[in-house]
């Protein structure tokens, strides 16, 4: 009861609260000037240049990184589910950079992507690469991919240790048996560790793909949504409508991508739910 | 049961030793009484500010004023948040909820009527019979400190000018003069390119910092017009005008790339910060950087030594007529949240002499309204300062908009990189977000 309480303080009504602030137009916190405005929020953040952008670049990150998370912490996880020399070092390794501070893997990236003095660009042409050097931070065209590759690095690790729990509840009766039928190692993955690991996966994916429609500390801390608005993403453009005073539009934004990360999540957890097997 | 007991013999133990520690605690705040003993007749005012306008100058007068509180009859207890956007919704939050302080620190007067509205601006006391201004040039309080008629604030830190600031050595070693005019300019960066000397320093990394190339636009449209920057800006919020129809603003963002497309700029502009700029320009590794005066207070305390050897001057314009955007003091505002607005009155009368002021000015060095204020500045500030007096300069336009017109230093670089084809598509993203701006709050005027 007291976490029900708890939820409906602070989520259920602040929702509502929102909801209802979004139907109206207002500027800063000036409530005795509100007029009721019905849609026109929503139908002013839909129409706009601004928002076009800022949904194709939050897409292309969701996308990018959803694919690459869920790639590399599956690679991971099958390289470290194994009892080997310094396994559970590496898997601390790889789980560490989920734990630092964004704001810090901001700056360092920042650094690192500076395209004259930066780590990258200079090891690349200390080992006859110049050719490979980028702008990677202030390309328009690659910034958001560049930024992609930096939470693909942050939350790689992080998917790891999900998929690697999984892993853990597959029982060894298994492989046993399949080891016995002479099952490869590929056929064991293939007809035993993917199919048990789909609740995992699953749990993963859904996770990474909230993440990625959510996206905003990474951007903010490297790029601000720049040059100028070529990696603006929507969680970015809220902050800015906020930002400005305009409450009701951020409110109506904020429920706009709620909406849409429902659309896609829901659909997406029941199919992947439907193809479970339980052990 | 024998461990039970030590348990809880040790949990009593310890709760005493805690009880004990904190009644200590409170003893010895006591005696120490937080700095500067207290008198019984001295009432604390309490003021709020962001962090980083708590500078030297603050220190100073803070130290001054509580360590003669007996003598001024107040004390002043200075509370900091954070700045930026963040703390700008801190203040508008505070604005709303009416949690103000006794003394607040906030941009403008204008600030406050576009944040908080009226309303807020009703929460600020009217200071024109309490403080004495004669010290002031009317003119620079009119319009920002002394709005719709009355005294909303005192300013409070130095004035800031823009314009381009240049390594007078490179000058030299390149035998190149200050420019006049805008061909003048280009004829300059010719020059030091082919010298491979950086011309112009761009520092887009900071996004705000490729805006002072372009603001310069509004005042010489206002110049142009024969009117200040207050009416330019009273037509724009009052829809009779349009950045788009201010045609020397858009010249000056289209100039600002015509240097970028010369190859007069550092080619990684986009991600070099202020700070590699400064070092950038006190080095000679470029030969100017168009910014404010923060730039040449920046290298003084950075590259003393380099110091002297920064000058400046105004952005160059084709009929060789050049202004400077002058950005007036932050405000500090007297609330109808004081208890004691009597005693406020005179601690804002106090705090606005140039006694105050003097303090102020000596821990922090600059260009002070005061004019009996005297205050070393950097040579680069002094050369601006001649422009100014010689009635080259105007009020910025940021500082008195009405309605926020967005992000310019996003909108430019939008332009700089090609997301946007045209100048003018800079200033119509402008007119867009004002006019957003104008409806969210109802106005009349864009119906």
């Amino acid at each position: 009861m007291p976490g029900l309480i708890l939820f409906a303080v602070f989520f259920i009504v602040p929702s509502v609260i929102g909801l209802f602030i979004s139907l109206f137009q207002m500027y800063g916190f000036n409530f005795a000037s509100a007029r009721f405005a019905g849609l026109t929020n929503y139908i002013n953040i839909m129409v706009e240049d601004d928002t076009r952008k800022a949904l194709y670049n939050t897409f292309t990150f969701a996308i990018v990184t959803t694919i690459f998370k869920m790639l590399f912490g599956l690679l991971l996880a099958v390289a470290l589910n194994k009892k080997l020399f310094m396994t559970n070092a590496l898997r601390t390794i790889f789980f560490l950079p989920a734990v630092i501070n964004t704001v810090a893997v901001g700056l360092i990236f920042s650094s690192m992507m500076h395209p004259t003095k930066g780590l990258i660009n200079r090891a690349l042409g200390a080992i006859g690469l110049s050719a490979l050097c980028q702008n990677w931070l202030t390309d328009p065209k690659l910034a958001i991919f560049s930024i992609c590759s930096i939470e693909v690095w942050k939350w790689s690790g992080f998917t790891m240790v999900i998929l690697l729990t999984g892993m853990q509840n597959i029982s060894v009766d298994y492989y046993e048996s399949a080891q016995l039928d002479g099952a490869s190692e590929w056929q064991k993955f293939r007809y035993i560790t993917f199919p048990l690991l789909l609740p995992a996966i699953n749990n993963a994916l859904i996770l990474s793909i909230i993440g990625g429609l959510k996206v905003f500390d990474v951007v903010q801390a490297t790029t601000q949504g720049g040059p100028g608005s070529a990696t603006e993403v929507f969680g970015s453009l809220i902050y800015k409508s906020f930002g400005t005073g305009r409450f009701a539009e951020g409110c109506a934004a904020s429920i706009l991508l709620a909406v849409i990360i429902g659309i896609i999540v829901l659909p997406t957890y029941r199919f992947i739910a439907d193809k479970e097997v339980e052990q | 049961m024998k461990n039970n007991w030590g348990k809880k013999l040790t949990a009593v133990t310890l709760a005493g030793l805690m009880t004990l520690s904190a009644t200590a605690c409170g003893s010895s705040a006591e005696a120490a009484g937080g700095g500067a003993p207290e008198s019984k007749d001295v009432e604390t005012l309490t003021v709020l500010m962001y962090t980083d306008w708590y500078k030297s100058g603050w220190e100073a007068l803070e130290k001054h004023v509580n360590d003669n509180a007996d003598e001024l009859g107040f004390r002043l207890e200075i509370s900091k948040i954070q700045g930026g956007n963040q703390g700008d919704q801190v203040v508008k939050t505070k604005f709303a909820s009416d949690d103000l302080p006794d003394i607040i620190q906030v941009y403008k007067p204008q600030w406050v009527e576009t944040n908080a509205g009226q309303e807020g601006l009703n929460k600020l006391v009217d200071l024109s019979d309490a403080v004495d201004v004669s010290e002031y040039d009317p003119n620079a309080l009119d319009g920002t400190y002394n709005y719709n008629g009355k005294l909303y604030g005192i300013p409070m830190d130095s004035i800031v000018l823009s314009g381009v600031f240049y390594n007078k050595q490179v000058f030299a070693d390149a035998g190149v003069e200050v420019p006049q005019t805008w061909d003048e300019l280009l004829s300059a960066c010719e020059v030091f390119k082919s010298k491979g000397i950086v011309p112009v320093y761009y520092s887009a990394k900071d996004v705000w910092s490729v805006q002072p190339p372009a603001v310069t636009g509004p005042v010489i449209e206002a110049k142009n017009r024969g009117i200040s920057t207050f009416e330019l800006m009273n037509q724009i919020d009052t829809h009779q005008l349009t950045y788009t129809e201010c045609t020397a603003f858009v010249d000056a963002i289209q100039k600002s790339k015509d240097l970028i497309d010369k190859g007069y700029v550092n080619e990684t502009y986009l991600s070099d910060t202020v700070d590699m700029a400064h070092e950038a320009l006190a080095n000679g590794e470029c030969a100017m950087y168009i910014n404010g005066t923060w730039c040449a207070d920046n290298i003084e305390q950075k590259f003393p030594e380099q110091s002297e050897n920064i000058g400046g001057f105004a952005i160059p314009q084709d009929d060789g007529d050049n202004y400077i955007n002058m950005f007036t003091p932050y405000s500090l505002c007297l609330t109808t949240n004081c208890k004691n607005v009597e005693l406020g009155k005179k601690a804002m009368n106090y705090l606005a002499s140039s006694e105050a002021q003097q303090i102020y000015a000596s821990a922090q060095p600059g260009l002070y309204l005061n004019k009996n204020v005297k205050s070393e500045m950097p040579a680069a500030t002094a050369d601006l300062k001649t422009i100014m007096d010689n009635g080259k300069s105007m009020t910025d336009w940021e500082e008195i908009n009405k309605y926020s017109y967005g992000n310019l230093g996003e909108n430019v670089l939008d332009y700089y990189t090609g997301t946007f084809k045209e100048a003018s598509d800079v200033t119509k993203a402008l007119d867009e977000e004002t006019a957003k701006s104008a409806e969210a709050m109802g106005d009349d005027n864009w119906k």
